[in-house]
């Protein structure tokens, strides 16, 4: 009987053996062959709608008259059509990334179905949502722009060359034009490219805000989760002293005295990375507690005691054993903590602790305040847009917690 | 609840009163001195300043700061600089005010919430408890008012050698422009009873002792010290070390100490680091020599070492002195007296309307999960979440004051220039404030009590609002997911399998529990408002202590910024210590 049984399970594995061969091309046909299907498929659509959207984009462009314009408007259509796209193409790539369910071979000749890796899950969960898709591209869109505005600006954004245009729309205090979307400011700046320029402080604020304490704080939370006793003690304690300390009136303190205390080498250090190394500085005290009682957690179970059993060391069974299990709820409360670095950022330059070279949108409300009667635009738009920004990274942390793990689900 | 708990307290309580009786009445004695008393008279250009004739002075009164001389045909008014009333009886008096706040809050959440609270005793005891509490606040509100009013109400004054009292019948006459013969010196002689607000802390400790619904059937801290089985004295000091929420209390606050002594440190040291104060001082000022530097530093006490600075700080602030300020000369204790108010005032405020609007929403969103209800009201916790508040505040401002509709203000707190006491002064006369005993007469007194009260209430809206959609943001999530938890728990299905009505399940299963990280979240709110309130006061030029600190730190004023800096540390080490507490009282599955 046992014998029928292998022999049938014999014959099934050789021939899904063989049926995977045929289906199978030469590996240096693959990849060409896919992209070649790929192509007659998909290609004739897009291309189509490529010209189509240059051809009404040239076609407005080239209507406006203005000189500048319409010399590169074939530029200004083409640029915008190939990120659409891009977009496009990009869109329909991510909504179609389903994992195929992947059968393989295994090594004794069964066939088996592959067991999906935890970051296909984690990616499958958060394909699916629509809105965490929208936030993730704003933000690499923020980020993008944050890169290479000066790429994108019209104007200098700390020139003043609109303040000897006025008779075009430009001159100090202008409304919102064609030509200077964002109007011009108290001193004659081009808004818009001040504001797109401005995104540059506040995301690298944001990150290496968050990376530093993430730093900090994983390090100190890991420690006291897993070595007991005073070295719990004496970082909780510390912890305790951060957590009691009233932020943001300690951070306008900090920023002071850098900026202008007694010690003078300290005020070589630019605007930015004071804000970064503030933030970081004394921001890290609840990931800590986070992550320690994580670590807490996870040092009980069985896997870490088999760890230690087998004669791994601390250090190892903290990178490969702890960590690693830990890297859920730490990712969310990354993100979140990266709006809150935008925000407090804004604040602090809010309240005029910004420099007046950088260009920052908090400082750009700040300096809006003045003409808020006359000139509104000139401190909702930066203000506006501090709140997208921190807006798609506070949906960007809810869909990431979903997605990563959906019992953290509220 | 544990038994622990609420005999704890009442030991506690118990201890408070006995020792307000040791502690001896104050007799405050303040003496003026020519030097720093400021004339301004009600008349600028009046002869009786220019001429430097004597006055007579047919009748005069204290007030807070203001003291008023009616001579025969002019009013002079003179500020008074020196501190009337003790700094240290105004922190006093703001700390308690909080603790009590906070315990009548706690207590009376915990009495109606805890289940088991009602069935025992009965809704008679219940809100008979509630009602004695807020008895005692009142009464303790009353008392601070009087013992703070008391200080400018007996008085005596020497001219001339003269001794005068309140009934004065013959005129004196004084010179103020004259040096040497007739400065005048006011004494006030006050009694200021700290063991009386001790007294009502034991009073109200062993209330909510008394009335705690307490779980009788499980004694856990006693059992220790009911098999020593001892008597006397003995028996009782056991018992009270025995009980685990006493001495989890008592570690707390031990733990306290060390931490404000190193964050006064840390900011100490920053600030000492923060620049030159003299030279921005003696800024502008003509013919500076080097010995007027010298001078004034040794004047401010920075000659010394920072850490003799530190210590001699540290050492003042314990006894309620914080300094005097660089650039006005104010005591910092009376300067954030009234700050501490203002700022509260608005935060508080904003604290309660964002409670009754989130609560019922974060319900109704979990009660309709996954659908519009629930998620127009995540979006609009995601809309607070990430809106800053000054840009919100900016576009109240644009829309509602002055620029658009103009309905509201958008700066001050106040329009009606008021006497400037602590906590307001008149609009809290009607607690026994004594507004009435100044002789203006109850017409002018309702009059300017419901002045002052319409005209701050108009100012303070739209802040308020602000703060209430920033706060409300957090609410809202915690009080949703919370409510989603417990809807998912085993009871809840029982109770519906029960067959009880969804409202009964609502709102007498499920909504007491969801209270119980919210009642915890009372005193963490202290660690987010405070912290936040410098952007809104400057936003709205609030005066309050983040709009006052903010100025303070760009005249390098020292002790205005570490005062600002201590009052706020040692409320956001309070807020803590008071959120430990209920985690223990509310949840005894906790281990210590």
């Amino acid at each position: 009987m046992s014998g029928i049984i292998k022999k049938q399970l014999e014959n099934l594995s050789k021939r899904t053996d063989n049926y995977m061969k045929e289906k199978r091309l030469p590996n240096s046909m693959r990849w060409i062959g896919s992209i070649s299907v790929l192509w007659k498929h998909y290609y004739l659509n897009y291309v189509t709608e490529f010209i189509v959207i240059l051809a009404i984009l040239f076609a407005i462009f080239f209507a406006t008259g203005s000189a500048k314009v319409s010399t590169y408007a074939i530029v200004y259509a083409l640029i915008i059509a190939s990120v659409w796209i891009v977009l496009k193409i990009g869109w329909r790539f991510i909504r179609a990334s389903a994992k195929k369910q992947e059968i393989i071979i295994a090594k004794d000749g069964t066939l088996r179905e592959r067991s999906p890796s935890q970051w296909s899950l984690v990616w499958g969960r958060y394909r699916k949502n629509k809105i965490a898709l929208v936030s993730g591209a704003i933000v690499i869109i923020v980020t993008v722009i944050a890169i290479v505005y000066p790429l994108l600006v019209p104007y200098s954004p700390t020139g003043i060359t609109p303040l000897y245009d006025s008779w075009n729309g430009g001159g100090a205090l202008s409304n919102p034009n064609l030509k200077y979307p964002g109007g011009t400011d108290i001193l004659g700046r081009d808004e818009f490219s001040r504001i797109l320029a401005g995104s540059e402080v506040s995301l690298t604020v944001g990150i290496f805000s968050t990376i530093l304490s993430l730093a900090i704080g994983v390090t100190l939370g890991a420690l006291a989760g897993y070595f007991r006793g005073w070295t719990e003690e004496i970082i909780m304690r510390l912890t305790d002293m951060f957590l009691a300390l009233p932020f943001l009136v300690i951070a306008i303190l900090a920023v002071s005295f850098i900026r202008r205390g007694r010690l003078v080498f300290l005020r070589q250090i630019p605007q930015s990375i004071v804000i970064i190394l503030v933030l970081g500085v004394f921001g890290w005290a609840g990931l800590c507690r986070l992550v320690s009682a994580n670590t807490r957690q996870i040092y009980n179970l069985d896997y870490v005691n088999a760890a230690r059993v087998l004669g791994a060391s601390n250090r190892r069974i903290i990178m490969v054993h702890i960590l690693p299990n830990i890297l859920a709820p730490i990712i969310v409360i990354g993100t979140l903590a990266i709006a809150g670095g935008i925000l407090s950022e804004a604040g602090l330059t809010f309240l005029g602790l910004g420099s007046p070279t950088t260009i920052s949108w908090g400082q750009m409300v700040n300096e809006a305040q003045t003409v808020l009667k006359t000139n509104p635009e000139l401190a909702l738009l930066p203000g506006f847009a501090i709140f997208f920004v921190v807006l798609a990274f506070n949906l960007l942390g809810d869909a990431l917690r979903d997605a990563l793990d959906p019992r953290l689900r509220e | 609840m544990d038994k622990s708990v609420a005999v704890s307290l009442k030991i506690i309580g118990f201890v408070l009163i006995i020792t307000s009786a040791f502690i001896p009445l104050y007799a405050i004695n303040f003496d003026s001195e020519p030097a720093e008393t400021e004339i301004i008279p009600d008349n600028p250009s009046g002869l009786l300043v220019s001429s430097g004739n004597l006055v007579r002075v047919l009748s005069f009164r204290v007030d807070y700061k203001l003291l008023t001389f009616v001579g025969e045909d002019q009013k002079l008014t003179a500020r008074y600089l020196i501190n009337e009333v003790p700094s240290s009886i105004i922190v006093l008096s703001a700390t308690l005010w909080f603790v009590m706040i906070f315990a009548v809050l706690a207590t009376v959440l915990g009495q109606v919430f805890q289940s088991g609270g009602f069935k025992r005793r009965g809704l008679i005891a219940d809100i008979s408890a509630a009602l004695l509490l807020l008895v005692g606040l009142v009464a303790a509100i009353i008392a601070m008012n009087q013992t703070l009013f008391i200080a400018s109400e007996r008085y005596s004054a020497v001219v001339s050698g003269q001794l005068s009292t309140t009934e004065i019948l013959n005129p004196i006459t004084f010179n103020p422009l004259d040096a040497t013969p007739s400065y005048f010196n006011i004494e006030l002689i006050g009694m200021i009873q700290p063991g009386f607000y001790i007294f009502i802390m034991g009073i109200m400790m062993m209330v909510t002792g008394i009335f705690l619904p307490v779980n009788w059937q499980q004694p856990t801290g006693s059992q220790m010290a009911r098999k020593v089985g001892s008597f006397g004295p003995f028996k009782w000091i056991k018992h009270v070390s025995s009980l685990r929420v006493t001495t989890y209390i008592l570690r707390r606050l031990l733990t306290l100490i060390p931490l404000f002594i190193a964050i006064s440190i840390m900011t100490f040291v920053m600030v000492s680091g923060m620049g030159d104060p003299v030279s921005l001082l003696l800024l502008g000022k003509q013919r500076v020599t080097e010995q007027d530097r010298i001078n004034l530093t040794r004047k401010l006490g920075l000659d010394q070492p920072i850490y003799v600075q530190f210590v001699m700080w540290f050492f003042n602030l314990l006894h309620g002195d914080m300094g005097n300020s660089f650039t006005s000369g104010q005591a910092i204790s009376n300067i954030i007296g009234g700050l501490v108010w203002e700022t509260l005032k608005l935060q508080l405020a904003a604290f309660a309307i964002a409670l009754l609007v989130s609560i019922p929403l974060g319900i109704l969103a979990a009660k309709n999960q996954n659908t519009w209800i629930d998620s127009s009201a995540s979006a609009l916790a995601l809309l607070g979440q990430s809106m800053p508040i000054f840009v919100f505040g900016l576009l109240l401002i644009y829309i509602f004051s002055g620029y658009g509709l103009g309905w509201f203000p958008a700066a001050k707190a106040h329009r009606i220039p008021a006497p400037t006491k602590v906590f307001s002064g008149e609009t809290w006369a009607f607690l026994g404030g004594g507004g009435w005993r100044t002789g203006i007469g109850w017409g002018a007194w309702w009059g300017n009590v419901s002045d002052r009260l319409l005209d701050s209430m108009i100012h303070m809206v739209l802040p308020t609002i602000t703060l209430t959609f920033n706060f409300m943001a957090l609410y809202t999530r915690l009080v949703r997911s919370t409510m989603l938890e417990v809807l998912r728990q085993d009871y809840i299905l029982a109770a519906r399998a029960n067959g009880l009505s969804e409202r009964v399940i609502t709102w007498k299963h499920a909504f007491r529990n969801t209270l119980i990280p919210v009642v915890t979240f009372v005193g963490l709110f202290l660690a987010t408002a405070l912290a936040g309130a410098p952007i809104t006061e400057s936003l709205f030029t609030w005066p309050g202590l983040g709009q006052k600190y903010i100025i303070a730190i760009g005249f390098l004023d020292f002790p205005m910024i570490l005062g600002t800096t201590a009052v706020l540390t040692i409320l956001i080490l309070i807020g803590n210590l008071i959120t430990d507490i209920l985690y223990v009282t509310v949840d005894p599955r906790l281990d210590l």
